[in-house]
């Protein structure tokens, strides 16, 4: 059964399109995640559902029943549309206590005060906020409102919750925590949830399935295992922190796995993940800086001695910083600027700034993906996608010893 | 301005104090503090002393009596005036207030066509001094001959409305007040974070039900704001009451004030300050109340993210909206200024053959004109300046200092909102009548001028105070750190970036006292007064043609100066929009 369905959604403002024949599906008791850059229209994906904007065209049921449809005439407004909301910035009532904030959803179904009383300290408990409901909203920190916008959404079990943003005004340790405490109350409540974010990790470590969006379109729908490891486009994964996206031709395929050839390379990178396309294509390898290899030239197992080991770029060291517990390098080869993080393993292991280097990619390390570029959207393409931070010292060019 | 509290000004406006050693106090503080108390604090002070005087100061034979005091307070007609006072006061917040809740709604959030000429209305409209809306509406109601008057007379046969009611007065004071509290309410509804009612909506609420429950207390606080201080100023108002009020018999606080002052001889000095003294008693209560129904509680998250929003769309309602407006417009600007040109251009009020600039031609030849416009002229520009020079003083004052006194000069100001009006003009006669040096100024025209002065600072500092609160302590830290001299930072970057909003207050300070009554009537002398005083003598003497050619020319003035003000805006602004030159 579908919790949430939304087809070939459309939507413009003025003449920029964006949301572009959206189709999803949420099914009962999943948390789904759309994931991508600002501007892609997720948020608006979620408005739309919760009835707060309007689409142009497509359709939008919520537990099996039309809740939109412009086609047809139907717009069913968002308080009868039966959801809950977190919003980006709480939306809780400056003029409520915690308790009248939480208890409102249910005095709007004219639930009676015992029912509503018990009710409302049930969900404070479970978010650990019954000790604060006399409380005004505006005395309480940003945690504790959240706790309290989660609570407000949840109370009256409405079919599908709906989350805006809701952990981007946190800090990173109460954003972890609170992640948590998002995917255990969805867990209990047992309905299905709509989770809008642009940041990939929150969406790998909360969500059962990601959408990922761009421009409007879904790019790819899939588990985060599935997102994380076998990104479908360029964009994906570029968006999900791939350091590497080089520019290849397939040259073989063979026994379910495909060779291609990079610009810069000795012999051919060989890969079973990622799509599969005929010898001769323009495709894109995307790898992660941790997948691959590097020594100095003329290393013992540089040359390329087949598949297992992988073939080999060479190129100069352009930087090498420090990354806790790995060393980064940047290598440049002809055209190309590849990331490699290795194990730090000694001073005498180091490789110099400027020396020359030999990049192995080991067989599987990398995942071929469809070139997706340039944007299919104008307004895709504005929007910078927010670069993965290398964890560690930013500053590559600092010497390390 | 998300919040409109009737308290010091600075108090919305956190900033971070200077921490470390506590500087002495300078010598630029204490002239402050001694100013402001002179000022602002020895006018109130002396309308109690005034109420149990035998005499007016500064004619020594004076003793201490309550005498006047308590035949005040025992006349039943006080009593009747201060009830009429809370009625007219009251009924005219009410409605305004809803009308401006409703117009502030209508603009800030819906698509209902014509929304975009509402502010330029009701900045026009406040612009236009009440006497003006008294004058126009007793012509257009005057019977007869007044042009509503005559509509009614040929629609209905006969006129239903007689102007010179408590329907009249309270219509009218409502027509000018619905526009100052429309400008006010703006702010904090634009600011009101839309998600409010969008997560009332997914909580299963109506869009009405939202409305009251939600968004409505949600600005609870600015509009109890809007609603005290609206109040406070209705029980100060007398241009209204005195025109079409006395007329009809009934009479207000501040009419009866201005009678046992100026109509009684000699001047009941006792008298009226009681009076004047009832008013500000009413006005202490009221502020009060409010700060023990708000408490120390702050709504002022109302200001969320900021998150894009679609206008709502309330299908055929909008047009409920757009025939507000249109009336609104109808009955506040067209129909008061259309009345006056007319008006203007009669010969004798009435007669509507015939029209002529004859009226023109007599007002600018006649001896009084020329110098009442001079003394406007001056007295609106200084006293502007004055004010908006003393505001921003006080406000950096009391937020920038690390002075234990910083919060005296803002606080003597805020002592001013009690004392609305002719009750300030009072206060000061008695203030400047008792120091020796002061006295000779008695009669003056700059006597006029530091009344103004001192009526206008409140308003002043009201306008300041935010733009200054908003500019960061580390922009002028960035000078310093940057080598420029304490001085130096202090005229090159925050002087300047408080310009914008010096230049806007001095504008609007301007504007209010070129047209104050209450000031002029109580301390000009024939020889130096004002036009609105002018208007209203010859208003008086049955001149009612003159004294509307009269207006028409300060109207002129003000608009010209609007317009210049608005050309002077777009000029500065389109450099930056012509292509090339942004950046």
């Amino acid at each position: 059964m579908s919790a949430v369905e939304l087809v070939g959604l459309r939507k413009s403002y003025a003449d920029v399109t964006v949301l572009d024949d959206l189709s999803l599906r949420a099914n009962q008791g999943e948390l789904v995640t759309l994931l991508g850059p600002s501007g892609c229209g997720k948020t608006t994906t979620l408005r739309c559902i919760a009835g707060l904007e309007r689409a142009e065209r497509g359709e939008i049921h919520i537990a099996e029943r039309l809740v939109a449809c412009p086609e047809r005439r139907v717009f069913l407004p968002a308080n009868r549309r039966d959801i809950g909301m977190v919003f980006q910035s709480y939306a809780l009532w400056p003029h409520m206590s915690v308790f009248g904030n939480v208890a409102y959803p249910l005095r709007v179904r004219g639930r009676d005060r015992r029912e509503r009383h018990r009710a409302v300290m049930e969900i404070l408990e479970l978010v650990g906020m019954d000790s604060y409901a006399k409380r005004q909203v505006t005395e309480l920190s940003g945690g504790q409102q959240q706790r309290v916008a989660l609570a407000r959404a949840m109370v009256a079990r409405p079919a599908v919750l709906l989350f805006d943003e809701p952990l981007s005004n946190l800090d990173a340790k109460l954003r972890r925590e609170m992640r948590r405490e998002i995917r255990d109350a969805h867990d209990r409540s047992g309905g299905t949830s709509i989770y809008v974010t642009h940041d990939q990790e929150e969406a790998m470590t909360l969500s059962d399935r990601i959408v990922v969006i761009r421009g409007g379109k879904i790019q790819q729908v899939g588990t985060p295992r599935e997102i994380y490891t076998e990104p479908a486009t360029r964009f994906v994964a570029d968006f999900i922190g791939f350091e590497n996206l080089l520019d290849a031709t397939v040259t073989e395929v063979r026994d379910g796995a495909t060779g291609v050839r990079l610009a810069s390379a000795a012999g051919p990178v060989w890969t079973s993940k990622g799509i599969s396309r005929a010898p001769g294509t323009q495709v894109v390898l995307a790898a992660r800086a941790d997948a691959l290899e590097i020594g100095p030239l003329g290393s013992p197992g540089s040359p390329g001695d087949g598949r297992a080991a992988g073939a080999a770029m060479h190129g100069v060291i352009r930087s090498r910083s420090y990354a806790g517990g790995r060393v980064e390098y940047l290598v440049a080869a002809s055209g190309a600027q590849v990331v490699v993080r290795a194990p730090e393993a000694g001073a005498a292991a180091l490789l110099d700034v400027g020396s020359q280097a030999s990049v192995r990619f080991p067989a599987d390390a990398a995942v071929l993906v469809a070139d997706d570029s340039p944007a299919p959207s104008p307004q895709a393409a504005a929007p910078a996608v927010e670069p993965v931070p290398f964890q560690g010292a930013p500053d590559a060019r600092s010497p390390m010893s | 301005m998300a919040e409109i509290v009737l308290g010091p000004a600075s108090s919305h406006t956190p900033q971070p104090r200077v921490t470390g050693p506590r500087r002495l106090v300078s010598p630029a503080l204490i002239l402050l503090c001694l100013l402001s108390l002179g000022l602002f604090v020895w006018p109130v002070v002396m309308l109690g002393y005034g109420a149990f005087r035998t005499a007016p100061p500064g004619f020594g034979h004076a003793t201490w009596s309550a005498s006047g005091f308590t035949a005040t307070l025992s006349n039943g007609a006080v009593w009747h005036a201060f009830a009429n006072s809370l009625i007219l006061s009251g009924c005219t917040v009410l409605i305004s207030t809803a009308l401006a809740v409703y117009l502030a709604w209508t603009v800030a959030r819906t698509a209902t066509p014509l929304r975009q000429v509402v502010t330029p209305m009701a900045v026009l409209i406040f612009a236009i001094p009440p006497l003006f809306y008294a004058l126009s509406w007793a012509m257009l109601g005057e019977q007869p001959v007044g042009l509503v008057d005559k509509a009614l007379h040929a629609v209905f046969g006969v006129a239903p409305l007689n102007i010179q009611s408590w329907f009249g007065m309270i219509g009218v004071s409502v027509l000018g007040a619905t526009a100052a509290e429309y400008l006010l309410l703006l702010g904090p509804f634009r600011a009101l974070d839309p998600a409010f009612e969008e997560a009332s909506l997914v909580c299963g609420a109506t869009r009405l039900r939202s409305f009251f429950q939600i968004e409505l207390p949600a600005l609870a606080p600015s509009i109890l704001g809007v609603m005290i201080l609206g109040f406070v100023l209705g029980m100060g108002l007398l241009t209204v009451p005195l025109l079409l009020g006395e007329p009809a018999g009934i009479y207000v606080l501040p009419t009866a004030i201005y009678r046992d002052y100026q109509a009684v001889t000699p001047p009941d000095y006792a008298g009226a300050s009681t009076l004047a003294l009832m008013l500000v008693a009413m006005v202490l209560i009221l502020v009060a109340l409010q700060t023990r129904l708000l408490g120390r509680r702050s709504f002022t998250t109302v200001t969320g993210k900021g998150s894009r929003r679609e206008r709502l769309d309330i299908g055929w309602r909008k047009w409920l909206g757009t025939a507000v407006i249109l009336i609104y417009g109808l009955l506040a600007l067209v129909l008061p200024l259309g009345q006056f040109v007319l008006g203007s251009l009669e010969s004798y009020f009435g007669v509507y053959s015939h029209l002529s600039l004859s009226n023109y031609s007599t007002v600018l030849h006649a001896s009084g004109t020329g110098s009442a416009f001079e003394t406007t002229l001056l007295v609106a520009v200084v006293a502007g300046f004055g004010a908006s020079a003393m505001g921003v003083w006080v406000a950096l004052t009391a937020q920038r200092s690390a002075s234990r006194l910083r919060r005296l000069p803002d606080l003597s100001v805020w002592v001013l909102w009690a004392v609305p009006g002719i009750t300030l003009s009072l206060g000061l006669i008695w203030a400047y009548l008792s120091v020796p040096g002061l006295r000779s100024l008695y009669a003056t025209q700059w006597i006029v001028l530091l009344a103004l002065i001192v009526g206008t600072t409140p308003i002043a500092s009201r306008a300041v105070a935010g733009p200054i609160g908003q500019i960061s302590r580390d922009l002028e830290e960035a000078a310093r750190t940057a080598g420029a001299s304490g001085l130096r930072a202090t005229v090159g970057i925050l002087l300047r970036l408080i310009l914008p909003a010096f230049v806007v207050s001095w504008f609007i300070t301007g504007i209010v006292s070129s047209g104050n009554l209450d000031i002029p009537i109580l301390l000009a002398s024939p020889s130096n007064q004002t036009v609105p005083l002018l208007a209203y003598n010859q208003f008086n003497d049955g001149s009612l043609a003159q004294a509307a050619a009269t207006f028409c020319l300060l109207i002129g003035i003000v608009a010209a100066a609007l317009a210049l003000a608005a050309a002077i805006r777009l000029m500065l602004r389109l450099p930056a929009r012509l292509p090339g030159r942004s950046r």
